[in-house]
């Protein structure tokens, strides 16, 4: 069992007993790990921002196109009957947040999680910049209404409603492409309501959520660090403070204290608005805030960094490590078999999509001794680029065919219906026979870009 | 269960403590109280808008309105609506590209027909009759024994109508192609017997 530790007078809540909540000011923080933050938020708002301007092979780099179903990912062409293989991206994703959480704890939180990115990156920099630093900004607040604070407050929230229009903006183009995006803000919302109301319901969703509700959708709504205590262990590395080199906390100048001089900069700091102190928390984010703003003050007191460090809890209580885990060993073999469904999955996609269809009525008729199959074949190209299809009939079964089109063009993505007649005399009507077809992409010659279809022939007989 | 109570500074009263999990009972947050009561509101206005004093329309009725709608809008295919649509420049065009995507393959680009493929569409000669409506049926069912697929499942109701339409601008154009096939039929004559069952030529490809 750990010992209790004793508990900071200052209130360090988001929420007070009563419900109300208890707004968090964090006070700057400067060190090694919030200039590596900046620099990935930095690297992941670009990506962000630029990737609607890219093209792979003529098609945007990811364009989700929802309304048509159409999916182009980094040159990869998708239509709806591909859905399935959301599965492996899904699962994919759900398993690297479960290893990577089980061995590096909430490093998504802090360091990628878009909420954290934008929040950290971008909103609370304006309002530092506009009305101050913590102090600052608590007496400003305390002070209630004048000219001083009205002004800082409208132009904190015109800029905040400002960015939440580019952020859903941006969003938006993913889903309908970047040049019909600036299309569309050029025309009257009335031609194309449904996208007009998609930008206001989420830039209102994104400026309440940046500019009030902030930590709550972490400590309240986020499924994600609720689940942390079971997916993390003792050895797994998380933000921690060292109780056994710290306490008793208390002023540097007494010898009987620890490490710990009280200060309450980790407090002050924490966006969250929790007390590192008080052990591993859900409400905690793993920015890394209070690790920079201990080492700083463990600096200036002239005390060894690393009182509030990353570190494993049995790291933090001076037990041994381990790396090897049964519960990593466990998600290993997962892994593994999700790799090789995965790579089967994806090395089945072919270059397009070809379906013998039987038309509606009867499924065949004889006229002057012959036994007719009229059918069709449902082409889709599913590659990139416009393609050309040819439809070679394979007569060795002494079927006839009349392909009246035999050659096909194509857009990425477009699809049509080639009819075919299947014809053989009555009297070698026989079991078992097959309309076969081989569809081909015209100068191509890889093994995804020629195909033989079947559909059984059949007759009096068959 | 210990039943020693004590008060935290930051959890108020603890009330239950139990394998070190200690349990106070704090108010929720009040912005997740106002999403509840709200909700409770939107439920009490919902039942009276909708169950109560059925001022608004509930799905099964909107349906059965939109279904009503939608049969009384849906008209029956005459010969007369086909001539219509044949004088509508924007059908006329829409049935162009979809003959060219499609029909055109049997029929060549202007309809003249091809050998040992689709019939002259261009010419006198109807096998299954030339009527609009005869010409509606034949593409609406297709002619299982040459290959001609049943076209409504590919192009929907409004394409075949349209496509049907587009033909009838190419009807008597005399573009020279495939021979004659089936019976004389004459703008305005007498509509063949079968019309709407097309019946199998002498001629097959």
């Amino acid at each position: 069992m750990t010992s209790k530790l004793p508990i900071v007078e200052e209130h360090a809540s988001s929420l007070r007993s009563d419900g109300s909540r208890n707004y968090v000011h964090p006070a700057d923080v400067t060190g090694r790990f919030t200039r590596l933050r900046n620099v990935i938020f930095t690297v992941l708002i670009a990506i962000y921002v630029v990737l609607p301007f890219v093209k792979v092979g003529g098609h945007p780099a990811v364009f989700i196109d929802i309304v048509n179903r159409r999916f182009y990912l980094f040159g990869g062409v998708f239509n709806a009957q591909d859905f399935w293989l959301v599965f492996f991206l899904l699962s994919g994703v759900g398993l690297a947040l479960l290893i990577m959480t089980a061995i590096k704890g909430r490093l998504w939180c802090g360091y990628a999680c878009p909420h954290t990115v934008f929040l950290e990156g971008v909103f609370r920099r304006v309002e530092r910049w506009i009305e101050g630093p913590r102090a600052q900004r608590l007496r400003r607040n305390a002070a209630g209404l004048s000219f001083d604070n009205l002004w800082r407050k409208l132009l904190k929230h015109a800029i905040y409603i400002v960015l939440a229009l580019l952020l859903s903006h941006v969003f938006i183009s993913y889903f309908v492409s970047l040049p019909s995006v600036l299309d569309m803000v050029q025309r009257n919302p009335a031609e194309h309501p449904t996208a007009f109301t998609w930008i206001i319901v989420m830039s209102g969703i994104l400026y309440f959520n940046f500019s009030w509700f902030r930590e709550q959708l972490c400590l309240i709504i986020c499924p994600y660090g609720r689940l942390q205590s079971a997916m993390t262990d003792r050895d797994t590395m998380v933000i921690g403070y060292d109780g056994n080199r710290g306490e008793p906390r208390g002023k540097a100048s007494n010898p009987e204290n620890g490490d710990c001089v009280d200060c309450k900069r980790c407090v002050v700091v924490c966006p969250t608005g929790i007390d590192i102190r008080n052990g591993l928390q859900m409400e905690c984010v793993g920015c890394a805030a209070c690790v920079d703003a201990c080492d700083e003050i463990m600096d200036k007191v002239g005390r060894p960094e690393g009182l509030v460090r990353y570190d494993s809890l049995n790291g933090l209580e001076g037990k041994p490590k381990h790396l090897g885990r049964p519960r990593l060993f466990f998600y290993g073999g997962i892994a593994t078999l999700w790799l090789i469904g995965s790579v089967f999955a994806f090395a089945q996609s072919s270059a397009f999509e070809a379906n013998v269809l039987r038309h509606t009525g009867a499924p065949f008729v004889v006229v002057e001794g012959q036994v007719r199959n009229s059918m069709r074949i449902h082409l889709v190209n599913k590659t990139g680029d416009k393609q050309t299809f040819v439809a070679e009939p394979e007569s060795e079964s002494g079927i006839e065919y009349i392909i009246p089109q035999k050659r096909v063009e194509l857009e990425s993505l477009g699809s049509t219906y080639l009819p075919v007649l299947a014809v053989l005399p009555a009297d070698q009507m026989r079991p078992d026979l097959k309309v076969q077809v081989t569809i081909s992409i015209e100068g191509r010659d890889d093994r995804k870009s020629s195909r033989l279809v079947e559909a059984p022939f059949v007759g009096p007989g068959s | 269960m210990s039943e020693a109570k004590r008060t935290d500074e930051i959890q108020g009263e603890i009330l239950h403590v139990y394998d070190d999990i200690e349990e106070a009972d704090n108010n929720l947050p009040t912005w997740w109280l106002l999403t509840f009561y709200g909700a409770v509101v939107f439920g009490l206005v919902y039942w009276f808008y909708f169950h109560e004093y059925a001022i608004g329309k509930l799905q099964p009725q909107k349906y059965a309105e939109a279904q009503a709608a939608a049969e009384a809008e849906r008209s029956i295919v005459t010969d007369e609506s086909l001539e219509a649509l044949a004088a509508d420049e924007s059908a006329i065009a829409a049935g162009q590209e979809i003959f060219m995507a499609q029909c055109f393959a049997c029929h060549d680009a202007k309809g003249q027909g091809r050998e040992g493929l689709g019939p002259n569409l261009t010419d006198k000669y109807w096998v299954h009759g030339g009527a609009p409506t005869d010409i509606h049926a034949t593409v609406t069912n297709g002619v299982a024994a040459k290959g001609m697929p049943p076209w409504t499942p590919i192009l929907g109701e409004t394409g075949v109508n349209q496509v049907v339409a587009y033909i009838l601008t190419i009807q008597n154009t005399e573009i020279p192609g495939k021979a004659p096939e089936g019976d004389l039929w004459e703008p305005g004559g007498t509509v063949a017997e079968d019309a709407g069952s097309p019946k199998d030529a002498d001629s097959g490809p």
